[in-house]
């Protein structure tokens, strides 16, 4: 499903081995104050987005309001990967000048992550751009009806 | 029931009993604080507000967790935080939170005499209790009783009672008792107002428990901020979308504005999901998971800035009425950053959190 927290928590587990294995000026790049408050903070939004996964799916067979999570979902997918592309970058630092898919001999390295970082991007825009979920969400979910409804000739 | 471990568990949601009372709380602490109650008390030399107050403990909020005989309900730190989440939507002026950690730490650690004393009174509202759980400045304890200043203690004004963190765990302090003098200190937020507390050769009862239930209350605490700015930032987009809807610029509402529509939908995004970070928190306090104190650092990073972020979207929605003293978005903005600074700012308690995953 898309906007559904088990790609998102795979993601980020790879995104973690990443920063436990590289190094940043001379030190494990998940020493570094700065990666790791980052780190934390991306694991937080993973975790509350596995959370709001439970809830709707309890929801769901229990048939209370799931509220905005059903419309939320796939926003917030695309905005923690986002912040886990921007972290790997980082991460990679010159490695992600490579093109990852070159037919190089040697086994290819960590440049494989900016396949991810590319491909988040392919997340965010399949089934409905980012700018049409934040027009369903306003639609659907907080009820505004919005110029496409409202005046027919928009 | 919402489980200890949703990984075992597929049922995470609330309970039908905590689900009515939080919505029997957002109906009564709403109607009690319209916003020109808000600016009286954020003008008033005092931030107590013996209407909302008389509510919570009528239906019982302020006395949760003490045990049934002595007034309680004997409910844990989810119903607490329950609690919470609607007593920072209602922006509740004074020191729920205070208040509710003395009962919770009186429950669990003090001695029979004092629970019989103490519980019934913070339980009906007739008595006030704070807490004092600076993490910067502790209070020494000597033969001859606590000596020391805690600069920050929000409630410590109206309280009659304050539990004291120390070295060796919590005390009770009767605030009436020699030894014991507090200032008010111009704080931020005027809906929670703070004093510093000072004891010189204080008298004090510890508490049983020691560290460890100082600890619990700390994580406890960390819960119910994080719980109150995940309802204060909900009320902001609430209030957000109420004045998009009224509001009309250029011949339609701000609301048909796409660009307003997409600000709204973005803040949605980013608060809807956050009540499962405190649930899952205060679930595992309760239920005494060793993973309850990097849960509740976690939430409470996390919610506070989301609710910082909050406010200050909803002012923007609002323009220059936002940016107004008296109006809408007003107590809000000045609860956030109280909510993002007491008990732990989120960059140290990320670290916290990095620290007890192995992270460096």
């Amino acid at each position: 499903m898309v906007g559904g927290s088990t790609r998102t928590q795979r993601l980020f587990a790879a995104l973690v081995q990443l920063a436990r294995t590289r190094r940043l000026d001379g030190t494990a790049a998940v020493e570094d104050p700065t990666i790791r408050d980052e780190l934390v903070r991306i694991h937080v939004m993973v975790e509350e987005h596995r959370l709001g996964d439970l809830l709707r799916t309890t929801r769901r067979h229990s048939g209370r309001d799931p509220g905005l999570l059903p419309l939320t979902a796939k926003l917030a997918a695309s905005g923690i990967a986002d912040r886990v592309s921007a972290l790997a970058l980082t991460l990679l630092d010159e490695d992600a000048l490579l093109d990852p898919n070159a037919d190089r001999e040697e086994r290819p390295g960590p440049e494989r992550w900016t396949n991810q970082w590319l491909g988040s991007l392919g997340l965010s825009i399949a089934a409905g751009t980012s700018n049409i979920q934040r027009d369903i969400i306003a639609s659907r979910g907080l009820g505004l009806s919005g110029d496409r409804e409202r005046d027919p000739a928009c | 029931m919402l489980s200890a471990d949703p990984e075992l568990d597929p049922e995470f949601d609330l309970d039908g009993t905590r689900h009515d009372l939080q919505a029997l709380l957002r109906t009564a602490l709403t109607a009690a604080l319209p916003l020109t109650r808000l600016t009286e008390i954020m003008d008033a030399e005092s931030d107590e507000d013996p209407a909302s107050w008389r509510r919570l403990a009528d239906i019982g909020v302020l006395g949760l967790s003490a045990p049934s005989e002595h007034g309680g309900a004997g409910e844990g730190i989810l119903t607490l935080a329950v609690a919470a989440e609607e007593v920072g939507y209602a922006a509740v002026p004074g020191a729920y939170i205070g208040h509710v950690l003395a009962v919770l730490a009186l429950g669990e650690g003090g001695d029979d005499d004092q629970r019989r004393h103490w519980l019934p009174l913070l339980a009906g509202g007739h008595r006030h209790a704070t807490v004092a759980l600076s993490g910067h400045d502790t209070p020494e304890r000597t033969v001859r009783g606590l000596s020391g200043t805690v600069p920050v203690v929000p409630g410590i004004a109206g309280a009659d009672l304050v539990v004291v963190s120390t070295a060796e765990g919590l005390s009770a302090v009767p605030v009436a008792a020699p030894g014991v003098s507090t200032r008010p200190v111009a704080g931020i937020d005027r809906t929670r107002r703070l004093g510093s507390l000072t004891l010189e050769n204080a008298a004090h009862t510890p508490l049983a428990g020691g560290r460890v239930l100082a600890r619990r209350v700390l994580d406890a605490a960390r819960v119910l901020v994080a719980a109150d700015a995940h309802g204060g930032a909900r009320r902001c987009l609430d209030l957000g979308l109420a004045h998009a809807r009224e509001r009309v610029q250029f011949g339609k509402r701000i609301g048909d504005f796409q660009a307003v529509r997409h600000q709204l939908a973005d803040l949605a995004t980013l608060i809807e999901p956050g009540r499962g970070l405190f649930w899952l928190a205060a679930r595992r306090l309760d239920a005494r998971d060793e993973r309850g104190g990097t849960s509740a650092a976690a939430a409470k990073a996390h919610l506070t800035e989301v609710f910082i972020a909050a406010a200050r979207h909803c002012v923007r929605l609002h323009g220059a009425l936002g940016y107004t003293w008296d109006g809408p978005v007003n107590p809000w903005v000045k609860r956030a950053p109280l909510d993002h600074s007491l008990y732990g700012t989120p960059r140290s308690l990320r670290a916290v959190v990095a620290a007890d995953l192995g992270w460096g």
